[in-house]
């Protein structure tokens, strides 16, 4: 086990720091500066060395070679450096959007986890009947659906028409709120953005879940169980649900990394102060010190959860224990 | 009885009383929402974004000595008084009496000082470059100071004077790193309370400020990026204003909306095709005029911007400009496209539908757009259909910003080259808020043209825009800018094709007191104070507004999908 666990630790640590260095390169390796972020609009009227002193200020005019040596030093202490953009330190930034982040994304992730397999259950037991294809066609059209044009429904229907809910951001903070209030205007902002991202979650939960029970289904030992005449429900959840949410345990812990990744385009749609839209802005305004923080976390992440499913499987499954 | 008699006594002088005190000539309003587009950092002169809107809410904190107008003339506003020299080069101004920072110290002349020192200390273009125009300053007392130039500046008034906020030395003095301080004193009509990056900003209003009453005792300024949510807001009353313009398709849907009013106008912004001069064929002045000829650019204001904008002018300069030129007005005409290009002797030799060049080699040209800008999107494919017509070969591509811009301008240099054949092509508000701004359009020398970026260039061009830099005289500077949008007109640099009007969309029933100023709309600081110069007193705390009614459709939701939930779980039960 110890031998099996010093192994694990060392591939996830080679591939930490293979994809360390991509994060480095890859962003440098697109067209563009981030000149117009750290001059503002009126770059087109700096002159020659002014650009130069600007560039120099951030260490971007040092050889390639050595702005990587200067960058590894730093994630070895913790230093993400400082957002080119937001003109802040970006462990703060990054301290400021991940509760946001975590909240929408992780209780997506449970709760799209719960459903899809509650409904992946009871539609691989009915198999071929009309729950089953309701379900199934129901989920596919989410599936299929974009999710910002779902938020936008969301938005117009229950947002804009119906007034039930906030249209954007993540709290009404410009009010002092406490106590109660303070949860419950969070949880009314929570609501639309989270059911966007559950709709368009749980079709692969689902899918996954329906196909692997309809795999145990078929199994010797439910037909044995039938043969006995124990309860049905019985069968379906003590037989059957146990042994088909072995592969759902590995997706939810890959699904635990990513959801460090944010939700890009539901919180752009919300206006969600999310880790998802500050990646994107950082793409688009060449924040290469952003990306680097942001792709390193979610790295980090789901190598994490990757060595928690390898380390926990064996655990759930008796099969593949040593 | 007595009891009831004095209440309404009192009753009746609190509200003759309040009648009196609360006459005031302008709305103020509790609670104003204005959705901003942008996230303008803490807005420090160094450290806000944009022109618009991050400037405009530097200005909400702090005050320049001068302010622009809503004709953009600028007019005295941290300064009484001034005078000038006869020979144009020293500036005495007067400042405001009594006028303080957000802490309640005393502004005086040393900030004025110490804020035009600072920038030069520590650059930032936009500010240093006007600032360094100035040979000395020197604070003559308290409230005088005292500026004198190395050569006369028609534009002094608005850049620096207009532009440069005056930040507190007290505070600044001792900051180091301009580019991180989070500091947000300043004079102006609104105190920054609260900013949450990609959230919001929050102002209170300034109760002691020296020019008029801020409009709204609360202004929350929430960040949304995505126009759609954003406009959606303002529909769903969400927000009472927004930063954004509306885009030509939404003009219609806002303009049936009782509660929105719409404020229009003309916008400086220019959109052109902009051509790569060091480029074959774009070297050739015939090839230029036939691409212009070959174009009816009122389809594209018509068609593309459903008649939301005004036809480019070939001269450049916005028709509203008092440097219009009106001579240089020109139509595009097919025929005369034709014509051109074959005596150019760019003829179809192969026959496939193209013409070829006058060496007979194939032709095939590229037209660069932001991909995320689908107005332009749709005027280029608009373009090449136009282009197609006459038989040439142009091909729209779409790219990523910071792509396109490092192909036409790389490094935001001119001088480093260029790699494009023509471009979709915008340039802001302020290249048609300085006319001589052409200068650095379209000069030959790139040292001294810095967004010459298609490295055009004509000696008569350069001698009358080396002329214009050492003339002062009025009439003379603009008789110079006439003869230089004729130039621009018969060569054709580039192609303009349209100034995109700004229509501002607004909740008039909560507040309609925006002033739209021209070539830039509705969100700048006169909209957001009143010229009321005596403020009432003003003692009751500003209402929240309720929102129970809405947390009690929250709990009927959850209490529906709940007993949704249960009952298709009692189903299924059943069933089996």
């Amino acid at each position: 086990m110890t031998k099996f666990l010093a192994q694990k630790i060392a591939q996830y640590a080679l591939v930490i720091f293979i994809t360390v260095t991509i994060n480095f390169f890859l962003p440098r390796l697109m067209p563009g500066n981030p000149l117009i972020y750290l001059a503002g609009e009126d770059v087109a009227f700096l002159s020659a060395e002014e650009k130069a002193s600007l560039l120099a200020d951030y260490g971007l005019d040092k050889p390639l070679g050595q702005q990587y040596i200067i960058y590894l030093k730093n994630i070895t202490t913790g230093n993400f450096g400082y957002s080119y953009q937001k003109k802040k330190p970006i462990a703060d930034i990054i301290k400021e959007r991940l509760p946001w982040t975590l909240l929408l994304t992780g209780s997506a992730l449970i709760l799209s986890s719960l459903l899809g397999v509650v409904f992946g259950a009871a539609a691989a037991w009915r198999r071929g009947t009309k729950t089953d294809a309701a379900l199934l066609i129901q989920f596919m059209f989410f599936n299929s659906m974009p999710s910002f044009w779902v938020g936008m429904i969301l938005v117009a229907v229950f947002g804009a028409t119906l007034r039930w809910f906030p249209i954007y951001g993540a709290q009404r903070a410009w009010m002092p709120l406490s106590g109660w209030a303070y949860y419950k205007d969070i949880l009314r902002h929570l609501v639309l953005p989270l059911t966007t991202m559950v709709l368009i979650s749980i079709p692969s939960t689902f899918m996954i879940m329906r196909y692997s029970m309809l795999n145990v289904l078929g199994e010797d030992y439910i037909l044995m169980a039938k043969a006995k005449g124990l309860r049905e429900n019985t069968i379906k959840y003590r037989y059957a649900v146990r042994n088909a949410l072995l592969p759902m345990v590995t997706i939810f812990m890959l699904q635990l990394g990513y959801m460090f990744s944010g939700a890009t385009v539901i919180e752009t749609v919300f206006a969600y102060p999310g880790l998802g839209r500050l990646m994107f802005e950082a793409v688009t305004g060449r924040d290469y010190p952003v990306l680097q923080a942001s792709f390193l976390i979610i790295t980090v992440a789901v190598v994490l959860g990757n060595l928690l499913a390898d380390l926990l499987y064996p655990l759930v499954d008796p099969k593949v224990r040593r | 009885m007595l009891k009831t008699r004095n209440f309404i006594l009192v009753i009746l002088a609190v509200v003759f009383l309040s009648s009196i005190v609360f006459a005031a000539p302008q709305q103020q309003v509790d609670l104003l929402r204005v959705g901003v587009h942008n996230d303008e950092n803490t807005l420090t002169p160094y450290t806000y974004v944009t022109g618009s809107p991050g400037l405009e809410m530097v200005y909400l904190v702090y005050d320049a000595l001068f302010q622009l107008d809503k004709d953009n003339i600028p007019q005295p506003w941290l300064v009484e008084d001034y005078e000038l020299s006869p020979d144009s080069l020293v500036y005495t101004f007067k400042l405001a009496e009594g006028v303080k920072w957000h802490d309640g110290a005393d502004f005086t002349a040393d900030d004025v000082k110490f804020t035009y020192d600072y920038l030069v200390a520590y650059p930032k273009s936009r500010f240093t470059n006007p600032v360094k125009r100035i040979q000395k300053i020197e604070v003559v007392d308290k409230l005088t100071v005292r500026m004198t130039l190395a050569v006369p500046d028609p534009n002094f008034l608005i850049q620096p004077i207009a532009d440069l906020p005056i930040l507190p030395k007290h505070l600044w003095e001792s900051v180091d790193k301009p580019n991180e301080a989070d500091i947000r004193i300043g004079t102006g009509p609104y105190i920054l309370e609260d900013y949450k990056s990609d959230q919001y900003y929050k102002f209170a209003a300034n109760p002691d400020y020296f020019k008029g009453t801020p409009v709204a005792k609360i202004l929350i300024f929430p960040i949304i990026k995505d126009n759609t949510a954003l406009f959606t807001a303002l529909k769903s009353s969400d927000l009472d204003a927004v930063t954004r313009q509306l885009t030509p398709e939404l003009v219609t849907e806002f303009e049936r909306m009782d509660k929105i009013a719409l404020s229009k106008g003309a916008g400086y912004s220019t959109t052109l095709l902009q051509l790569n001069h060091e480029k074959h064929p774009f070297n050739i002045k015939g090839f230029r005029e036939a691409l212009f000829m070959a174009v009816d650019r009122n389809d594209i204001v018509n068609i593309v911007l459903l008649g939301q904008a005004v036809l480019g002018s070939p001269g450049f300069i916005h028709p509203d400009s008092p440097f219009y030129n009106p001579a240089v007005a020109k139509a595009g005409n097919k025929n005369k496209a034709v014509e051109i290009l074959d005596q150019l002797g760019f003829k179809d030799v192969t026959g496939n539908g193209f013409r070829e060049d006058a060496d007979g080699k194939e032709l095939k040209l590229t037209m660069l757009v932001y991909a995320n800008n689908p107005i332009r999107i749709r005027a280029a494919e608009l373009l090449t259909e136009s282009f197609k017509g006459v038989g040439l070969d142009i091909t729209v591509k779409a790219m990523d910003i910071n792509t396109v811009d490092s192909l036409v301008w790389p490094d935001f240099d001119v001088t480093k080259g260029r790699d494009f054949d023509m471009t979709m092509w915008g340039w802001s508000a302020t290249m048609q808020l300085f006319p001589s701004r052409l200068v650095e359009l379209f000069h030959s020398d790139l040292s001294k043209a810095n967004v010459n970026i298609g490295a055009f260039g004509n000696e008569e061009f350069d001698r009358l825009a080396d002329e214009l830099r050492v003339t002062m005289d009025d009439a003379a500077r603009k008789d110079l800018i006439n003869k230089m949008q004729a130039i621009v007109a018969n060569e054709f640099p580039i192609i303009p094709l349209y100034y995109e009007n700004i229509v501002n969309a607004y909740d008039k029933t909560v507040f309609s007191g925006w002033e739209f100023r021209s070539g830039t709309g509705i969100i700048n600081k006169l909209s957001f104070i009143s010229e009321a110069s005596a403020q009432p007193p003003d003692t009751t705390p500003p209402a929240p507004k309720d929102d129970s009614g809405s947390g009690l459709m929250l709990w009927l939701f959850l209490a529906a999908a709940a007993v949704a939930g249960g009952f298709f779980f009692l189903k299924r039960g059943k069933q089996s």
